[in-house]
């Protein structure tokens, strides 16, 4: 059982123990570098791949639906929940609204507005909100105050606010070598412990929020999140703890971040990669 | 669209006008000392309904872990000799209320939770789906609720309810199946859905953004190491969670008739809410948007472990390893009527979105002479 059990901000505001030293870091980014490359040997010319936690998961529990060919894409709600979400929350954390019920129709009506106004897409779909009538406008915001609540509810935002970043840019990181291999990583919070005077800076501790329940390889998915941070900026030390929260099922976890964390997180790309790149090489053997 | 500052008023005043067809529901409500929508002795509306969902008549049940953990322990310990197959085994409670239902009970036409017999020239096939009126009209009437609680208006109840359910891929077919629907059954959807919606602006009350209102609440507690998934999806929720005593209140929007098994249903969503948060619900509702009557059980410990031990039986049914009761008592039907085997659903009876009916009105339900519970809120 965690020592955090039941105490998201604990989680997130404890100083970690350790960090991962730079030689952890190199070699765990040679083995994501040699296994991507064999993994993706037999992927087709041209084919892009993007690894992200929703793939990893997919890949493990769900491989059946890796092989489903992707529709095009269309906005829905369950596309905006999380961004918007996000933004209610930042405009609760400043203090604007009392939560994220409150927060969520200026907040988005603020977006709409700036878009017509500059043109400028901070979140893509404003155009596609904007476009909505009452109900489907109605559905959106309310999809994105389910997703916010129980975050809001979670941490102790307090405590937690001065030093968090919500909603930062997702890390992303190209596999060196052949195929055309990315990597990206979003996490919803991302904290800067707070420490003494003096006292070195600490790494930063990031939170996940995911749906359902934290399946068996769930620490190999908390410590991607830190792989890919770490690989992608050489400025930003690899996060030392990374926090998953699953709303649905109440469930907790804590990922401390080592050199045999990140191996872990290597090897379930490398899985993740050769699971995606049979499905692509089945798509195109089967005739249209 | 009303401003949210009105909504306080909502459910406190009388409607001035009558709502017609596509018209402004919400709108025409003008604030007022009049007595509450409905009357002293209709439903109850505004902080009236509010009041009936905080105030249960109990103190709140204290967070207790180790009771909680109990539960669990049962609930594993019962399912310790059955085999799961590869896949985990998914229990909702529309699933438990089926398999706990004497088979004089189960109907294909029946959902639980949006009880309306199906007209046969109602009820027509999409692609791994099936449709009729009933199923429609809660859907579509779903779709308002949420939109009263985002936003506190409606100005065109079907359109904006289509407009909604139109996003969500998996309602497609459904839409389509209400565009596809000849002049007279649309009108009659068309005339139920706004007379409710009606209903649930008028009543519905404004709930204070920091009590955490929230809609289409989903929670799932994994049992027997994962094997088995309890999955809960309740229409609103309010409250914020808290570590020492109950503070959320689940309900659930109801668009047939009263049904014994609804009752159920709000407690197998109280039971997995305790094991997804640790933490009880002090009260589980049931909202029925047809009368604007709220059903309300306070939750202690009595209702969840009477929840567990039906949500094992039920599961072990599933399974094939236990036997349903012969005396029909876990059956929510059969035990509220005390008589076994009982009513068999009259399908090609009138269904509720035709009648028309004034709100107040007893549904036009076989079961709806008997199937009252004593301890329910009175019309």
């Amino acid at each position: 059982m965690s020592r955090f059990e039941g105490n998201p901000t604990a989680a997130l505001l404890a100083r970690p123990s350790g960090a991962v030293a730079p030689g952890e870091l190199e070699e765990a980014r040679a083995q994501l570098v040699a296994g991507v490359a064999d993994a993706a040997a037999g992927l087709a010319p041209g084919t892009h791949l993007e690894i992200g936690l929703p793939q990893l998961r997919r890949a493990r529990y769900r491989p059946e639906l890796v092989a489903e060919p992707e529709g095009a894409f269309t906005w829905k709600p369950a596309f905006v929940r999380r961004s918007l979400g996000i933004a209610t929350l930042r405009a609760c954390v400043g203090g604007r609204y009392r939560a994220p019920a409150e927060a969520v129709g200026p907040v988005a009506d603020l977006a709409v507005e700036e878009w017509r106004r500059t043109g400028w897409r901070a979140f893509h779909w404003e155009p596609w909100l904007a476009g909505l009538g009452a109900g489907g406008r109605a559905a959106v915001l309310a999809d994105a105050v389910t997703w916010a609540t129980p975050l809001w509810s979670a941490l102790d935002w307090a405590a937690v606010g001065p030093v968090a970043e919500l909603g930062r840019p997702d890390d992303r990181w190209p596999v060196p070598g052949p195929g055309d291999v990315h990597l990206r990583s979003r996490s919803e919070v991302r904290v800067l412990p707070p420490v003494a005077a003096g006292a070195p800076s600490s790494p930063s501790v990031l939170l996940s929020v995911a749906g359902g329940r934290p399946g068996d390889g769930w620490h190999d998915e908390l410590a991607f999140l830190a792989l890919v941070a770490g690989v992608a900026s050489a400025a930003r030390s690899v996060p030392a703890r990374v926090v998953g929260l699953w709303p649905e099922s109440g469930a907790l976890r804590v990922a401390e971040v080592d050199g045999h964390a990140l191996i872990g997180a290597v090897d379930r790309v490398v899985d993740t990669v050769a699971v995606l790149v049979d499905a692509s090489t089945a798509r195109m053997a089967t005739p249209a | 669209m009303a401003p949210r500052g009105a909504r306080g008023q909502r459910g406190g005043v009388p409607r001035t006008t009558e709502a017609t067809g596509g018209g402004a529901v919400g709108a025409d409500v003008a604030a007022s000392g009049a007595p509450e929508w409905g009357g002293p002795t209709g439903p109850l509306a505004g902080t009236a309904l509010l009041d009936r969902l905080r105030m249960t008549g109990r103190a709140r049940p204290t967070v207790d872990p180790a009771f909680v953990a109990d539960l669990r322990a049962y609930l594993d310990e019962g399912l310790t000799d059955v085999v799961v197959g590869p896949d985990r085994l998914v229990i909702t409670r529309d699933r438990l209320t089926q398999v706990l239902l004497c088979p004089s009970h189960r109907s294909p036409d029946r959902c639980p939770t949006h009880v309306i017999p199906a007209r046969p020239a109602a009820h027509r096939e999409a692609p791994g789906r099936s449709f009729n009126l009933g199923l429609a009209c809660g859907a579509l009437v779903g779709a308002l609720f949420r939109q009263i609680v985002a936003t506190g208006a409606v100005a065109d109840p079907m359109g904006d309810a289509l407009d909604a359910l139109g996003l969500d891929g998996y309602q497609t077919p459904l839409v389509a199946w209400v565009e596809g629907l000849d002049a007279a059954e649309r009108s009659a959807l068309r005339a139920e859905v706004e007379r409710q919606a009606e209903g649930l602006v008028a009543r519905w009350p404004s709930f204070d953004p920091s009590w955490l209102p929230r809609t289409d609440q989903s929670a799932r507690a994994p049992l027997a190491g994962g094997s088995v998934e309890l999955r809960s999806r309740v229409d609103f929720a309010v409250g914020r969670p808290d570590r020492s005593s109950a503070s959320v209140a689940l309900v659930d929007v109801v668009t047939g008739a009263r049904r014994p098994e609804h009752r159920e249903a709000r407690h197998f969503d109280a039971l997995v809410e305790t094991l997804r948060g640790h933490a009880p619900p002090f009260a589980t509702a049931t909202y029925l948007a047809r009368t604007g009557e709220l059903d309300v059980d306070p939750v202690d410990h009595e209702l969840l472990a009477t929840a567990a031990r039906r949500t094992l039986s039920g599961i072990r049914q599933v399974l094939g390893v236990e036997a349903p009761a012969a005396d029909g008592t876990s059956c929510a039907v059969c035990r509220t009527l005390l008589v076994r085997p009982a009513v068999v659903v009259a399908v090609g009876a009138p269904t509720p979105v035709a009648t028309g009916r004034p709100e107040s009105a007893g549904a036009p339900d076989p079961l709806g002479a008997v199937a009252t519970f004593p301890e329910e809120v009175a019309a």
